[in-house]
């Protein structure tokens, strides 16, 4: 049985270096790399560990973004999955990370964002 | 409120049940008091002697009280306390308790010798746990680290109960900060009230922090009940063993209201401690009879110790074959990870200072919720059907048998947040629903860490994943992990299913698979030695 009500099992991964990661509903997400979606579940590096969910619905999907929601018995949430800009960075994720730091461009704030592949256990 | 915060450290009867009998005061006769008074003292001794770890200055005391409340000239005690021999007795069990001292005195001395040198490599701060109080401290545990900045830090987490007094007879004090890390390397988990006492920093987390461009502070739930403390280490003020202990207990027993202090758990609190463990972790309000006995007291990590329930793992067996699970991001993670004794939560590895420009960048977020304290794996039952991606641990069943681990049915980022935790699963709870449904993003906490000897496989999803992790280990000089040749050691699995098997002591077809590759892998270098060789000759 999948969740998924309105595409085809899908395995793809998305196309963005980092994501800025929005929910109304789950304050515990922020940022994504290696977003990859499986069939009926999306999974991502949160930059500590691995998250994954099931998708009951894509609602929208494009190079800017990507709204998913779960099933209701996962708690129905709508997520939003938008590319890292040095802009989001500043206004949305700066205050919400261990060590913030200043970049001086988008390239230096997506490379240090992959480092912490390196701190995964 | 943080239920595993609450039930963890629910408070206990204040009042405890004493080990050594005093009994009330007699009216009888001079014939009686010298008999009741040999018995109570034979008495006493026995159960000193059967539980060496009993306080021996308060079994001295009571000893020294019976003659006493009973009525007994003091000199006639004297006289048949010598002549039964009770004095060499007393003697012999006071040295087996001294020595008992002596072991915990000499872990932390062995703090700064080969502990250290083991972990230098590996940047993580050496540490040793000591088994501390009853009621008033969580997992009856201190940890005790040295840190490079030649300091000594202490760090525990007190109970729900005993943090509320101390937190509201420490808001008078100064406002500061928890930091982790040294120099530039650091970063602030939480605020705290500070206290200095004798040289000694004491520091006592308020349990949230504050954000520079947000007025409201932030809960950080991995902060609360955390209490740090800071001795310097440093050559002009270097501090004895015997010093350190000392403080130590000063501080315990001064400040923060623990009279036990450095002493070991007593019996009764030990066991009152294995019921709650048990209610919290089964999700239960009914105990078994037996449960001081089935459950023990294991360090199920380098300096980290919780309780066992003994082969619990087969009754879950029962309801479903089962396997624990944990992802790798990066095969290069590996070597590290293996060298440092095994997968390290968040928290700890920040505590003992495993802080590298990796971590800079990412988000507090499970510090807030608390799952920060956790290892996080997930389970896989039978009828999973799941292609993967990576890498994995496989774990030993046994695994399951910790009692320090709670669950969810699906993503729930770890949280302990009350809201939150009070739909974990008790473990039969977990298996049943996941065998009815499987969840691929079910998650299963373990506390602090979970140790390299619990690893049966490394799982790898595709070729180039083997290679990345055999690599990987070759190229950092590990050729065996848990007294096995890596080769043995991973396996080729590409989907959930496949591990049930794996944890299933099965994992041969997977090994042969291995094996294939690697046959295949030496066969095309053999060709391409052969080839370079034929023409060198050539050329010759």
């Amino acid at each position: 049985m999948t969740f998924l009500e309105n595409i085809k099992i899908v395995e793809k991964k998305l196309p963005a270096r980092v994501y800025y990661v929005f929910s109304p509903e789950d304050d515990t997400v922020l940022l994504a790399l290696d977003i990859r979606i499986s069939g009926d579940t999306i999974s991502w590096f949160d930059t500590v560990k691995e998250r994954i969910m099931h998708i009951s619905q894509i609602q929208a999907e494009d190079s800017d973004r990507l709204i998913l929601k779960t099933p209701e018995q996962e708690g129905g949430k709508v997520y939003v999955f938008t590319p890292l800009t040095l802009e989001i960075y500043k206004d949305k994720v700066k205050k919400r990370i261990l060590v913030p730091q200043e970049f001086k461009n988008k390239e230096e704030m997506l490379q240090a964002f992959e480092k912490t592949r390196e701190n995964a256990w | 409120m943080n239920k595993e915060f609450e039930k963890i450290s629910s408070p206990l009867p204040e009042t405890k049940q004493e080990h050594v009998r005093v009994p009330e005061k007699l009216e009888s006769t001079h014939e009686f008091t010298e008999v009741e008074f040999t018995k109570n003292i034979e008495q006493a001794l026995a159960e000193v002697e059967s539980e060496p770890l009993k306080i021996m200055t308060a079994a001295d005391k009571r000893i020294e009280n019976i003659p006493m409340s009973i009525g007994l000239n003091q000199e006639k005690a004297t006289a048949i306390f010598e002549q039964g021999g009770f004095a060499e007795k007393i003697t012999l069990i006071k040295e087996q308790i001294t020595s008992l001292v002596k072991i915990t005195k000499e872990k932390i001395k062995n703090l700064i010798s080969h502990q250290a040198e083991k972990i230098r490599s590996i940047e993580l701060n050496p540490k040793v746990g000591i088994l501390v109080d009853g009621n008033r401290i969580e997992n009856q545990q201190i940890d005790i680290i040295k840190a490079p900045d030649e300091t000594i830090h202490i760090n525990f987490k007190l109970t729900e109960k005993q943090y509320n007094i101390i937190k509201e007879k420490y808001s008078k004090y100064e406002q500061s900060s928890i930091v982790y890390g040294s120099g530039d390397n650091n970063f602030k988990l939480a605020d705290c009230w500070q206290k200095e006492i004798d040289g000694a920093i004491v520091k006592i987390s308020t349990g949230e922090k504050d954000i520079d461009d947000i007025e409201n502070k932030r809960e950080i739930r991995s902060s609360l009940g955390l209490v740090e403390i800071i001795l310097s280490d440093k050559d002009e003020t270097k501090l004895t063993t015997e010093q350190i202990n000392e403080k130590i207990n000063q501080i315990l027993n001064r400040e923060l209201e623990i009279p036990n202090g450095l002493s070991l758990p007593e019996i009764e609190d030990e066991d009152e401690y294995k019921k709650t463990r048990y209610m919290w972790h089964h999700k239960t309000e009914v105990v078994p009879a037996n449960i001081e006995e089935n459950l023990t007291r294991e360090e199920v990590f380098p300096a980290y110790f919780t309780f066992i329930e003994k082969d619990k793992h087969k009754e879950y067996q029962k309801i479903s074959p089962y396997a624990v699970y944990h992802r790798i991001f990066g095969a290069s993670n590996l070597p590290r990870i293996i060298r440092s004794g095994g997968l390290i939560s968040s928290h700890e590895r920040y505590k003992r200072g495993l802080i590298t420009e990796g971590l800079y960048q990412s988000t507090d977020l499970d510090m807030q919720k608390g799952g920060a304290d956790n290892v996080f794996t997930r389970i896989v039952t039978e009828g999973a059907d799941k292609n993967i991606t990576g890498v994995y641990f496989i774990f030993q069943p046994d695994l399951l048998d910790r009692t320090d681990w709670y669950s969810y049915d699906s993503d729930n980022f770890g949280s302990n947040d009350p809201k939150t935790f009070e739909h974990r699963l008790s473990p039969e709870e977990l298996i049943k629903n996941q065998k009815q449904k499987y969840n691929v993003s079910n998650e299963l906490m373990f506390r602090t860490g979970i140790s390299i000897e619990k690893i049966k496989a490394i799982a790898c999803a595709t070729e180039n994943d083997l290679w990345g992790v055999i690599d990987a280990l070759r190229g950092d000089g590990i050729t065996e992990i848990n007294g096995k040749p890596i080769e043995q050691m991973i396996v080729m699995a590409p989907n959930v299913s496949d591990f049930l098997e794996i944890s299933e002591e099965k994992p041969s077809k997977y090994q042969e698979k291995t094996n294939q590759i690697l046959a295949r892998h030496k066969k095309i270098k053999d060709s391409i030695i052969h080839k370079v060789i034929s023409k060198i000759v050539s050329k010759i």
